[in-house]
Parts: C-alpha cells; sequence; structure tokens
C-alpha cells in the first residue's frame, strides 16, 4: 500500500484550505488510511505533485482542466460527511492502485 | 546563567527558530512520530524565513509608487514615510509576535471554556497578523520591551473574541447553522454590509440567481489580478506624472509599459512567495492549537478564515469584488485630486476579493443581489477611508505592508489601537 499525497486548495493555500487539511485529516484516522495532506494555493496547485485534490467546487472548475489527477469538489469544507461522500471511495481506488 | 542567556537572547530572539520551538511542543503534545516532528519543525523554521524574504519582494515592488507619489504630491523627503519595513518588523520583533500569539489564544480559550462566548479564533495566518499589526502600534505609542506583548496581547485576544461573536447571526443567515463563523479582517466590512443588506435590500432575489459571465472565472485567482491590478496602476500613474518625469522614480532606461509589466508580475511573485512561507510556518502550529481547543472546549464555534462561506454564494463573492473595484478606484481618483492623503494610496485588489467578497456573501445573506451589491459598494468607498486614515498610525513601523493588506479591521484597528495608545 503506497502512502497517498493529498493537496487541499484554496484562493490562497493559508486559511480554508488549512481547515479543510483538517478535516481531512480527522476522516483519514477514522478511516484508517495513511496518507499526507498539504495545503496549496489555486495558482501553485497545478505543478504541485500530488495524487488527488480536493478543493472548492468553484475552484474545481479550474483546477480540472490544469491537472492529470482526480480533482474533489467540496462546498462545506468543515463538513465530515459531505467529505467522506465526495471522496472516500476515489481514496480507497487510488490506495489500491 | 550563561545558558539562560543563550536562550533568551540567541533563541528566543530569533523568530523563526523561536517559532519552530512553538511548532516542536504542539507535535510533540500530538504524540507525532520523531520524522514527522523534525520535519515539521524544520519546515516552520524555514517558513518563516521564506515569509520574510516574500514580504521583501512584495513591498519592493510597490516601493517605487511611493516615490511616484511623492512626486505627485511634491512631498519633500524629509516629511515621506519612511516606515522600518515589516520584513523588519518580523525579523526584530517576530519572537514578540509570537507570544503574542500564544497569550491571546490562550485567554480566547479561558473565556470560551468560562463564558457563553464559545468561539475559538482558528484563522492561521490571521492569528499571526493580528499580533503583527497591534506590536507595530505598540512601538508606535513608544511602548518598550514586556509592555509591547501586554499591550498587544489585549488588543488581538479583544479582537479574536468579540468580532467573530458579533459576526456570527450574520454568517447563520447565511450558511442556516451554528457550526462556525468567521475569524478574519473583514468583520467589520461585512457587518456594515449585513445592516446594509438589512435595510436596503431585498431578499427575493438572490446574488446566484444570475447567470455569472464564466470569462470573469479567473478573477478567483487572485495573485494573478493583483498583478493586473498593479500593472494598471503603475501605467496610470505614469501617465499621470508624464511618462518623462516618471523615469525620475520608475526607471531610467526601462519604457513605461515594460516596468509596470514587471513590477505587477513581481507583486504577484512576492505575493505568492510570502503565502508559501505563512503557509510552512503555520502547517504545524495551526493543527496543534485546534488539538488543544478540541480538548478543552469540546462545544467550541471555530472562528474561520473567511473563503469558507465562499461556496454558499459564489457569484456574491465576484460580484462584491468587481462593484469595490469600482467604488474604490471612483473614491481613490476624488481623494487623490484633493490631496487628503498626502502618501500613496493604492488600489487594494487583495481586501476587495476576500473582505469584501465577504462583506457581499453577508449582504445577499440579508438583503439579495440588492443587498450585495450595495453592501460591497459602500464598504470599497469606507476601505479606501479606512486605510489612509491608517497610515500616519503606522509611518514609523509597517505603513509599506497596510497599504497592500488594510482597508479592513487591521486599519480599523490600527486607529483604534493607535488613539488609545496615544494616552500612554
Amino acid at each position: 500500500m503506497k502512502r497517498l499525497k493529498i493537496l487541499t486548495v484554496c484562493g490562497f493555500g493559508v486559511g480554508s484550505s488549512l481547515v479543510l487539511k483538517m478535516k481531512l485529516d480527522e476522516l483519514l484516522k477514522e478511516e484508517g488510511i495513511d496518507a499526507h495532506v498539504e495545503t496549496a494555493d489555486v495558482g501553485s496547485a497545478s505543478s504541485t505533485p500530488c495524487d488527488v485534490i480536493f478543493t472548492s467546487k468553484e475552484l474545481s472548475e479550474k483546477l480540472i482542466n490544469s491537472v492529470q489527477v482526480p480533482v474533489i469538489s467540496v462546498s462545506n469544507f468543515i463538513d465530515k460527511n459531505e467529505i467522506k461522500e465526495a471522496g472516500l471511495e476515489k481514496l480507497h481506488e487510488l490506495i489500491k492502485e | 546563567m550563561v545558558i539562560i542567556d543563550f536562550i533568551v537572547n540567541q533563541i528566543l530572539r530569533q523568530p523563526a527558530l523561536f517559532l519552530g520551538i512553538i511548532a516542536a511542543a504542539g507535535l510533540i503534545i500530538q504524540r507525532k512520530s520523531l520524522s514527522d516532528t523534525i520535519s515539521g519543525t524544520a519546515k516552520t523554521i524555514i517558513g518563516v524565513v521564506i515569509l520574510t524574504q516574500g514580504t521583501t519582494i512584495l513591498v519592493n515592488s510597490i516601493t517605487p509608487l511611493s516615490g511616484a507619489f511623492n512626486l505627485l504630491y511634491k512631498i519633500p523627503d524629509a516629511q515621506a514615510l519612511h516606515p522600518m519595513g515589516s520584513d523588519n518588523l518580523i525579523k526584530q520583533y517576530g519572537s514578540q509576535i509570537g507570544l503574542t500569539m500564544l497569550f491571546a489564544f490562550a485567554i480566547n480559550l479561558i473565556v470560551a471554556r468560562f463564558t457563553p462566548l464559545k468561539n475559538v479564533f482558528l484563522t492561521g495566518h490571521m492569528l499571526f497578523w493580528f499580533p503583527f499589526i497591534f506590536i507595530a502600534i505598540a512601538i508606535e505609542s513608544g511602548l518598550k520591551g514586556a509592555s509591547i506583548i501586554i499591550f498587544a496581547t489585549i488588543f488581538t485576544a479583544v479582537y479574536m473574541i468579540f468580532a467573530p461573536a458579533l459576526i456570527k447571526p450574520f454568517v447563520k443567515k447565511v450558511t442556516g447553522s451554528d457550526s462556525f463563523t468567521l475569524g478574519h479582517p473583514t468583520i467589520g466590512l461585512s457587518l456594515l454590509s449585513g445592516l446594509l443588506g438589512k435595510w436596503l435590500g431585498n431578499k427575493n432575489k438572490s446574488t446566484e440567481d444570475i447567470k455569472f459571465p464564466k470569462q470573469l472565472e479567473f478573477l478567483r485567482e487572485i495573485t494573478i489580478t493583483s498583478s493586473i491590478v498593479m500593472f494598471i496602476v503603475y501605467i496610470v500613474i505614469g501617465l499621470i506624472l508624464g511618462v518623462d518625469r516618471s523615469k525620475a522614480v520608475f526607471d531610467k532606461t526601462q519604457s513605461l509599459v515594460t516596468f509596470s509589466l514587471l513590477q505587477g508580475i513581481t507583486f504577484g511573485a512576492g505575493l505568492t512567495i510570502l503565502l508559501l512561507g505563512v503557509r510552512m510556518m503555520l502547517a504545524e502550529i495551526i493543527p496543534a492549537f485546534k488539538g488543544i481547543s478540541d480538548k478543552v472546549i469540546p462545544n467550541a464555534i471555530p472562528a474561520l478564515d473567511c473563503p469558507i462561506i465562499f461556496p454558499f454564494a459564489p457569484n456574491a463573492v465576484l460580484i462584491g469584488f468587481i462593484t469595490s473595484m469600482v467604488t474604490s478606484s471612483i473614491t481613490l481618483f476624488i481623494i487623490g485630486s484633493t490631496g487628503l492623503f498626502p502618501y500613496a494610496v493604492v488600489p487594494l485588489t487583495i481586501t476587495c476579493f476576500f473582505e469584501i467578497g465577504t462583506a457581499a456573501v453577508i449582504g445577499n445573506g440579508t438583503g439579495g443581489l440588492r443587498g450585495a451589491v450595495i453592501g460591497s459598494g459602500v464598504a470599497g468607498v469606507l476601505m479606501i477611508l479606512l486605510v489612509g486614515f491608517s497610515i500616519p498610525f503606522l509611518q514609523h513601523t509597517v505603513s509599506d505592508w497596510i497599504i497592500v493588506f488594510g482597508g479592513n479591521d487591521f486599519s480599523l484597528w490600527s486607529i483604534i489601537a493607535g488613539t488609545i495608545g496615544k494616552l500612554f
């Protein structure tokens, strides 16, 4: 099993992406998934190597065309259930690869 | 004694090392592995160094503008602003900023634990910049030694505790729940926008009912947008001065267009580096703060960064940005011709996007599309007045920083704290 590298992205890469990272860390711990989560701003995200990107709906539309990895959009960054529904399946898929 | 002296004078006075120690403590409390602790601590230290370098690049990219405004308003060099600079403030007082962060956060936790004000301030970069600005005000007020930290801690704590509580009912109007509030210097402008929306708005038509042109989506990439705006600012100021006169303060060999383009791009580059530094500096400290908060106050309401609210009304963000760029530019032109502010006041792209974008979301929550437009339009005018009136309060310290990141609660509270500081 490889260790996933996940990128959370917001406009500045310092505030709300960090909130999303912390929620994602909680979820990963609960699910027993070993992954490393980092934050980035929307400008530098496409040039940051990673396995999957989590971001908001508006920014995902920008990113989806410029990156090769899956982009998962979340509208409420502090809703763990939404993050789970939007991304858990994909994460399991990526681990198996 | 030698050891204590070494720790106090060699380590605690070095902001990078001091924040590294805070991060290391946080990682150890969270029981991270040795490998994670070492890399997390190192990244924090590197982040502080990157942050100061990024600030230098960013500020240098707008320095020629100050020269241009001095020429434009015919200000003699002796009366021009000579701030120590935000990079120097961080280098010299970074440890005081770190201590203020810790003390103010601790006070916030105690208040949240024992009073009905349950909000805990968790916006990482703002936990850094509020102490930064209040320490600058303390220095401007002539305070020395420990009283600098006490002054900054009191103001930071008061802001962190009360501002998020004030905006909470308006956030609820947008999100429909009490799960979080805002912890961001937008709060003053957002409150204004929310009230204007309530009095003058019309909830029947929301910003999200209208179709927004897809071509404007690039505006969301704020490092790019602010580069473009700075490019335009240089061109406009250059043309007002006249191409020949502008060469004296800009660049003697480059054409105005080339010079303006490079300054605009350098602004975006500096901003990107500054953000990288902030990100690395806080990536370990904030989760530690949150971990402590979760343990001590299980029912805490986190006060978070403003883009958290953007997905609730993404159109409102762009409407607020565009409206306030227009109203603030008009205000700048009117004020520029009166000479009310005899120093560089330039369009505040970042504030228009984050602070007033949020204000528009709040205005939409109370008064629909009309509320968002009126709220953000008025906020744009107020932003220019706030930044202009706050510059004198920071003229010896970080006026270079406030003309890029002000026009919001940083400016408002610089004025408040600076006025109180003068009493000492």
